[in-house]
């Protein structure tokens, strides 16, 4: 059977990579007695699919993992097998089957929210003057090193919002998908921002229309309720 | 750890996932509630270190006894180690990210010469003077451990104290000792600390001994300086394993390590007897582990650490009494949850090839043995029990079962060592690549010749024995370069400097501490690693100090020569020693003692304990010992 997890990543465990990731999510299923699919073939590895990749010492409240198990079991279960065996900054928040057929994860997930907070909050009104003139702003180019030297890129169409909220932290909109994908860094050092500032990924959704899906809304309806009640980004 | 943000140092170094310390299964004990600390301090990168039983071993003896708690520290990687530097922070525990100075007990594994330096560096980074004699008593106490301690004497002079042997006994009652006289308000006198530890079983005191030297600058005596101390140091022998606390709760790494599995601890110890190796010589006599306990425990690790893979670990894992039963039986219980078994150290016979081959379901790896040396003579002479036809028949097995690599492992070197002991390396290379045409056709088989240069080591029979100069060395690497090349064959070897240094460094005494301050002052460090090691270090400390280092190293001992360590005892006695050379030179083998004939090493009377080998269908009874 096919189970998504949406899990947070806080901590000391922000500091682990996806490879890190990979083998503890393993080991963590391992030990609480969950058997994970192998795929078949010369070098079987584990049917373990993360979502979009996540910097690593960046926190998040919303990441997610697909696993495949051999066996049926209740999603509650898992969740509460699998967080007992989790390393602290890990928390499990749902865990919910879904068709064998479903898409995978980073198939469907194009847009990443981020708020950024600045160790010395920086001016609301000025930072809602930066936040308005970048958006204005017909093209935002920024260089991106690649194997072959720089690479500049426009990354304007792939910032799809900006907010100021309270305590003069910045909510951001980002493109985050197969095609393309905007860091928040790039968009802070866009709009000329200075000082410390921590990143937190607050969601990964699905756009539609004028309205944003979280996977969980796609296809486990019972938990946040029909696809009518689509949450805006802006709202949350 | 109140007022250094260390998360926010690790977002500035490469692999944060290093120094989390929340890796699960890692042991966060209360600071208030546990009044005596200790810090187990592996001199390398966390990827060494988290591949060490032995730090699994004593993390768990000591964090499971109420009041004392053991935390971990590694050498930090280059980039810490510059952040460290640049914003004076001091180095610190993983569990508590408390500054190494706020522990009682530091407690450093030597497992091998060229982590000396790093050594230096840690108590450096940690703000501990170098020097022994230069701590006050708020500095914690400076220990050492493993088999280093064999011969610590270059290393002294920046310890307090080693423990020569097992420790998951003698170090708890250390630290048991230290709780006490902390709590009597004793523990800042550390005269009187160290002369206590002094009498403790197993514990070594080396600022309470006085070395004098010869006037051709070899040891004259090393005796205690005062009364109460004893003269002779015996090292702890954990008689029945069985009965010894084993880890199966270890930590699981975040990042992959060296050796990423879980250990099974079949035995410790091995009778072998090959006449070069010091493991061999000092964690005798071979203890083995019941086959129900080690069932049991394969089954503990796998529920509580979830790693794929299973490793059943000793110095000679093929000797083990039952180990085909427990490879068969953990290879047949874990198969289903994709735990694979391997086997480490393999002997060179068809036995070995069949257990691999019973144990390994995805046949793709490389197998490798080790000959050790190239002629039948010179095995004879190394004791290495093993002839060519063993060889071939090992090898044949395995290209029969499908491997296609061979790795073959020998030492460069060796005592009595001549050219056509080399060009017997590359015929055996030769021969075995045939072997692999013949047996696979149409497969692609490759054999790899790994070298290494002969050091000698202290508790062996060539202890006394010169190690080939490095110019003659480099030459011995080239013949063989220039021999081993054609499609199907590697040769790789080892740096012939870095072998030098270790052979310096293992036989040295304790006027070489400053050579090491020297190397390390100029910068040495991590030099377990080829990209760190600079021979230059080494070349100025020895010029700097007045030292001569092939006084060490390339001199041949006269056979009633005192050595440094004479005065520690790890139960091999010394006239046995010297049978052995003489037998080496006659190129007369000397049996196993599993076999039942003990051929008197002098461990099992000397220390009063004894063989245990768990009556495997193979082993018969050890009797008849002298
Ligand atoms: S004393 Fe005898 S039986 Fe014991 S380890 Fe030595 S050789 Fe083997």
């Amino acid at each position: 059977m096919r189970l998504r997890v949406k899990y947070s990543k806080g901590g000391r465990a922000v500091f682990l990579g996806h490879l890190e990731m990979l083998r503890l999510w393993q080991r963590a299923m391992r030990r609480a007695g969950l058997p994970l699919a192998y795929s078949h073939g010369f070098n079987p590895h584990p049917r373990l699919a993360f979502g979009p990749a996540l910097a690593v010492g960046i926190e998040s409240l919303a990441e997610y993992l697909d696993m495949e198990l051999t066996v049926v079991l209740d999603p509650a279960e898992v969740k509460e097998k699998l967080q007992a065996e989790l390393p602290a900054g890990l928390e499990i928040l749902l865990v919910f089957a879904i068709p064998d057929q479903a898409p995978a994860l980073t198939a469907i997930i194009d847009a990443a929210a981020y708020r950024v907070a600045w160790e010395e909050p920086p001016d609301p009104k000025i930072l809602q003057q930066k936040a308005e003139a970048l958006l204005s702003r017909p093209e935002v180019q920024v260089s991106r090193p690649g194997r072959d030297g720089a690479r500049v890129k426009d990354i304007r169409p792939g910032v799809f919002q900006l907010a100021v909220k309270p305590e003069a932290t910045l909510a951001m909109l980002l493109e985050c998908s197969s095609r393309g994908v905007v860091r928040p860094e790039e968009v802070v050092s866009a709009m000329a921002l200075e000082g410390p500032y921590r990143v937190t990924r607050t969601g990964l959704f699905i756009r539609r229309g004028d309205g944003l899906l979280a996977p969980e809304d796609l296809v486990n309806p019972t938990v946040t309720g029909p696809e009518a009640k689509m949450q805006r980004f802006m709202r949350r | 750890m109140q007022d250094i943000d260390w998360e926010k140092l690790l977002t500035r170094v490469t692999k944060p996932a290093r120094y989390l310390g929340t890796e699960w299964n890692a042991i966060h004990k209360n600071w208030e509630e546990n009044p005596v600390r200790m810090a187990f301090v592996y001199p390398d990168l966390y990827e060494v270190g988290m591949s060490h039983l032995g730090l699994a071993i004593l993390y768990g003896a000591v964090n499971e006894r109420p009041g004392m708690l053991m935390e971990r520290a590694f050498a930090p990687g280059p980039d810490l180690e510059a952040l460290l530097r640049e914003e004076h922070l001091p180095l610190f525990s993983l569990e508590s990210h408390r500054p190494l100075t706020d522990f009682d007990v530091l407690g450093f594994t030597l497992q091998y010469e060229m982590s000396y330096t790093t050594i230096l560096n840690i108590l450096d980074l940690a703000g501990i003077p170098l020097m022994a004699s230069e701590r006050a008593p708020e500095h914690p106490l400076v220990i050492g451990g493993g088999p280093g301690v064999a011969n610590p004497e270059p290393v002294a002079p920046f310890f307090d104290a080693f423990l020569l042997g097992d420790g998951e006994e003698a170090l708890p009652e250390l630290l048991a000792l230290v709780g006490r006289l902390k709590k009597e308000g004793a523990i800042n006198d550390r005269r009187r600390v160290l002369k206590i530890i002094a009498n403790l079983p197993g514990f070594y005191v080396p600022s309470l001994y006085k070395v004098e030297y010869n006037s051709d600058g070899t040891v004259a005596t090393v005796v205690p300086r005062e009364e109460g101390v004893p003269h002779r140091i015996s090292k702890r022998v954990i008689p029945d394993l069985d009965e010894a606390y084993f880890p199966t709760r270890p930590i699981v790494p975040f990042l992959e390590v060296i050796h990423d599995r879980m250990m099974l601890e079949v035995m410790r110890g091995c009778t072998h007897g090959c006449r070069f190796c010091q493991a061999g010589a000092i964690y005798r006599p071979v203890r083995e582990r019941d086959l129900s306990i080690l069932l049991r425990q394969a089954e503990e690790l796998v529920r509580h650490t979830g790693h794929e893979e299973i490793s059943l670990t000793s110095l000679s894992t093929a000797d083990y009494s039952r180990v085909e039963e427990l490879a068969r039986a953990l290879a047949a219980t874990y198969a289903d949850q994709g735990v694979s078994v391997s086997l480490p150290s393999l002997r060179v016979d068809a036995f070995s090839v069949r257990l691999a081959e019973a144990v390994q379901r995805v046949r793709k790896s490389t197998l490798t043995f080790a000959p050790e040396a190239g002629s039948q003579r010179l095995r004879d002479v190394i004791n290495k029990g093993v002839n060519e036809e063993d060889i071939l028949t090992a090898t044949g097995e395995a290209f029969r079962a499908g491997w296609q690599a061979i790795k073959l492992y020998f030492m460069l070197g060796l005592p009595t060592e001549r050219e056509e002991d080399l060009l017997g390396i590359v015929d055996l290379a030769r021969r075995i690549l045939d072997q692999g045409r013949r047996l696979a056709p149409g497969g692609k088989p490759a054999v790899t010749v790994s070298v290494s240069s002969f050091v000698p080591k202290p508790w062996t029979a060539f202890q006394w024995e010169p190690q080939d100069r490095v110019e003659v060395i480099k030459e011995k690497q080239k013949l063989l370069r220039s021999h081993l090349r054609g499609p199907g064959l590697r040769f790789s070897w080892h740096e012939a400097e870095v072998s030098f240094i270790e052979a310096v460094l293992s036989r040295g005494d304790r006027r070489l501490s400053k050579a090491i301050v020297a190397a390390w002052r100029r910068g040495a460090r991590l030099e377990g690693w080829s990209e760190y090691f600079n021979y230059g270090c080494w070349e100025a400390a020895f010029r700097e100090t007045g030292l001569d280092p092939a006084f060490y190293a390339c001199r041949l001992r006269r056979e009633d020569e005192v050595f440094p360590w004479d005065h520690l005892d790890f139960g091999i006695a010394k006239d046995f020693l010297q049978r052995e050379r003489r037998r080496a030179y006659e190129g007369r083998v000397t049996a196993d003692c599993r076999s039942g004939r003990c051929t008197g090493c002098g461990v099992c009377p000397g220390l009063g304990v004894d063989l245990i080998l768990k009556g495997g269908p193979r082993d018969s009874a050890v009797t008849g010992k002298i």
